[in-house]
């Protein structure tokens, strides 16, 4: 990273920056992007341009040893998987609550531990609820 | 930060003023529960809870009904008459509505459990809507109270009209929450605060500009769908005719009481200083809009829940007529300003609406009997039935002696007390026109002979809530006192 | 020096109309579904640089919310286009046609 701050230290690049009007830190990020893609892009780039390239039927499969594929791997889901999903969608947004209360904990005490008690309590119902419905097996 | 202590922003007078809706979570985790582990036989136990949680919730509501406006968790939700009203409505919308289900539930093998479950957690909802003080709270209330409603609309899953009525009401619905999302977030971007008291403050010193106008006409369009008011009306008709009557009876009436009690107080409360007049006029031509298109597609309806869910757009209307005459000053002498009609409307309305529901569940099954024929001769074959559906039609049209006449003749009072006498007019009319389409029903039912078929589906709960709605219809036509006086001492306290 | 309080209510502007055309424009129910959760987002980022821009932790509190109903949200609409899925084998909104629009 000195080496890009060091990049955009130039006061030209400064005075250029105040020009244009353009937030000047962002600039590091937009570098440190370029710089990304370059990584990944260049050697890819190589290896398409210096490996020979000799294509046979054998070679284009899937896999080169093994079982032959036998679909696309482009196929529906299964629909078994999607109240696992609609449920873990749900019960996993509710951790945006207790990641501020653990931040704060020491501020919000024994008051803050009931409520949140209260509200995994709350959340423990839909659970056990979700649980005896027998969502959570496996569908047939 | 030394020294922070969160018991300095919550205390237990909090959970007091919220009690009616925290018992209702209770009591819906407690059911969730007995359905896991009660016995089969035993089932029946849960919708005795429902009840009486409802009904024990309603008492609190009505013992602890306020003097003055009180806050709660640091003026996120306030207790005041008027929110406790909105309450009063949406719990006895609720008692009405698990009363009338109940057979219907059986009939089409619908989940009770859950069902009962989702109307709890929804009234939770509308209930947080009729306290919110903050757009925050107002916005979860009208999610909580919304995402229930999706699922109870395609609560018929293998029955195609429920599922695409649920998927239609989602989809709009999630939008029209995101438009309404978006305009909180601009009104907070430009003032800096989301509580209503504090907006007052800072909309006062701000001039009618361009992202203002963006964001009350999102505020506006979020409300209005809820309120089913055109132009967002389009998904009302679908949804009334493919989701199950009794979720369309409580919908009808709860959204309803729920989301305009909320736009009342947003409007009043923040939007009512200088510049009130230009918010009017956005409602007014939402107003129109509604009680015109709602009332003269109803006239060419055949199908009694679509019909229903017209004339509710027009009600809608009618209700938005009341929230313009309450954002500016001046009334009639000796009668009842705009917000107090509007709340004495929606305690009419949830009569006469649910009752008119209830003789739909009386008359068939989902999707069955639903048009005029199959109301013919029904004075012959069923006089009573046929008689109570008569009142109900005729507070709905707003003829005396019911409650709907009184309900209407005060708010189009209230509107001429503000000048909005043109729009009072267009009231009266378009009144005319649903007397139309609703004493055509009455047509079929006393003049046409009776048809061959007229299987009916009574029970003990539908002949109940049918009586008490007949005679709530008509006793507080002729004695409206009580309940007019009680929604203008609520009105009083909105400003403390 | 931070990019202007401006630049992001264009950004999210930009967003919630991309957002909002494709529930317009857009024919099947999940794609409809995903146009609105961006429609959300772009309140979110609204809501992030507002509190920003105002110094405050308010519109933060609400950013977390907003994504709580989201997920919620999520949650009801996949199940129902279940639902429609298993009812009218298809999630096009255009072969709804059992109500009228």
């Amino acid at each position: 990273m000195e080496f890009i701050k060091t990049l955009f230290n130039f006061p030209q690049v400064h005075e250029w920056l105040g020009q244009a009007g353009y937030p000047a830190v962002y600039l590091g990020a937009l570098a440190g992007a370029v710089l990304a893609l370059l990584i990944a892009a260049v050697p890819i780039l190589m290896s398409v341009c210096l490996s020979p390239s000799r294509p046979s039927a054998a070679k284009k499969a899937a896999y080169e040893c093994g079982v032959p594929p036998v679909g696309t791997a482009r196929e529906k889901q299964m629909v078994r998987f999607y109240v696992v999903a609609i449920l873990f969608v749900l019960f996993d947004v509710e951790t945006a609550f207790l990641f501020p209360w653990a931040v704060a904990y020491d501020m919000l005490g024994l008051f803050g531990l009931i409520e949140m008690g209260l509200f995994l309590a709350i959340l423990i119902f839909g659970y056990v609820y979700a649980w005896k419905k027998e969502a959570l097996d496996w569908v047939y | 930060m030394t020294g922070f202590n969160p018991l300095d922003y919550v205390n237990s007078s909090d959970f007091l003023s919220t009690a009616p809706e925290l018992l209702l979570v209770g009591v819906g985790l407690l059911i969730l529960m007995l359905d896991l582990f009660l016995p089969a036989k035993r089932r029946e136990l849960i919708v005795q809870v429902t009840v009486m949680g409802l009904l024990l919730s309603l008492a609190i509501v009505w013992i602890g009904w306020p003097d003055s406006q009180s806050e709660a968790f640091s003026g996120m939700l306030v207790v005041d008459g008027y929110s406790q009203f909105i309450k009063m409505v949406v719990l006895l919308g609720a008692l009405l509505v698990v009363f009338i289900s109940g057979r219907y539930l059986r009939n089409e093998g619908i989940y009770v459990a859950e069902f009962y479950e989702l109307l709890l957690f929804s009234s939770v909802g509308m209930m947080v809507m009729a306290s919110g003080a903050n757009l925050l709270t107002i916005y979860l209330g009208l999610e909580l109270m919304s995402l229930p409603l999706y699922v109870l609309a395609a609560f018929l899953r293998a029955n195609r009209r429920s599922t695409e009525a649920g998927l239609k009401y989602f989809l709009l619905g999630g939008f029209s929450s995101a438009l309404l999302l978006y305009g909180i977030s601009l009104i907070y971007g430009l003032t800096g605060t989301t509580n209503l008291m504090a907006l007052q403050h800072s909309l006062a010193s701000l001039p009618v500009s361009p992202p203002l106008l963006v964001a009350m006409v999102l505020l506006v369009a979020g409300f209005g769908f809820k309120v089913s008011a055109v132009p967002f009306h389009l998904w009302t008709p679908d949804v009334y005719m493919g989701a199950p009557t009794p979720v369309v009876a409580f919908m009808s009436v709860g959204t309803k009481a729920a989301a305009i009690a909320a736009f009342a107080r947003l409007m009043v409360v923040s939007f009512g200083g200088l510049q009130s007049s230009v918010w009017a006029s956005m409602l007014i031509v939402l107003a129109v809009g509604s009680m015109v298109l709602g009332n003269v597609v109803a006239v060419v309806q055949n199908n009694v829940k679509r019909m229903l869910a017209y004339s509710a757009i027009g009600h809608g209307g009618y209700l938005l007529v009341g929230l313009i005459a309450s954002m500016k000053p001046g009334s009639v002498v000796g009668l009842p300003d705009g917000l107090t009609s509007l709340l004495f409307y929606l305690f009419g309305y949830l009569f006469a609406n649910i009752g008119a529901f209830a003789v739909v569940i009386y008359l068939g099954r989902e999707g069955q009997h639903e048009s005029y024929e199959d109301y013919s001769g029904l004075a012959q074959t069923r006089p009573w039935l046929a008689a109570v559906m008569m009142i109900f039609l005729l507070s709905l049209t707003g003829i005396p002696p019911t409650i709907g006449f009184v309900g209407k003749f005060y708010i189009f009072a209230a509107a001429i007390g503000s000048g909005y006498t043109v729009l009072a007019l267009i009231g009266l009319l378009t009144s005319t026109i649903s007397l139309y389409y609703y004493m055509g029903l009455g047509m079929y039912m006393y003049m046409r002979p009776p048809v061959e078929r007229h299987v009916f589906y009574p029970t003990r709960g539908l002949t109940i809530s049918l009586i008490v709605c007949a005679v709530a219809t008509v006793l507080f036509g002729i004695l409206p006192q009580t309940w007019v006086h009680l929604a203008q001492s609520g009105v009083l306290q909105l400003w403390h | 020096m931070t990019v202007p309080f401006g630049w992001y209510l264009f950004l999210s502007a930009l967003l919630f109309v991309i957002g909002a055309v494709g529930v317009l424009r857009r024919r099947n129910a999940i794609l409809l579904f995903m146009c609105i959760e961006l429609m959300l987002n772009a309140v979110n980022l609204t809501f992030v640089a507002a509190a920003r821009h105002l110094g405050q932790l308010d519109g933060q509190l609400f950013v977390f919310l907003v994504i709580l109903v989201a997920a919620a949200e999520v949650a009801i609409g996949l199940s129902i286009i279940i639902a429609i899925y298993k009812s009218h084998r298809s999630v096009d909104v255009d072969d709804l046609k059992l109500l009228k629009w």
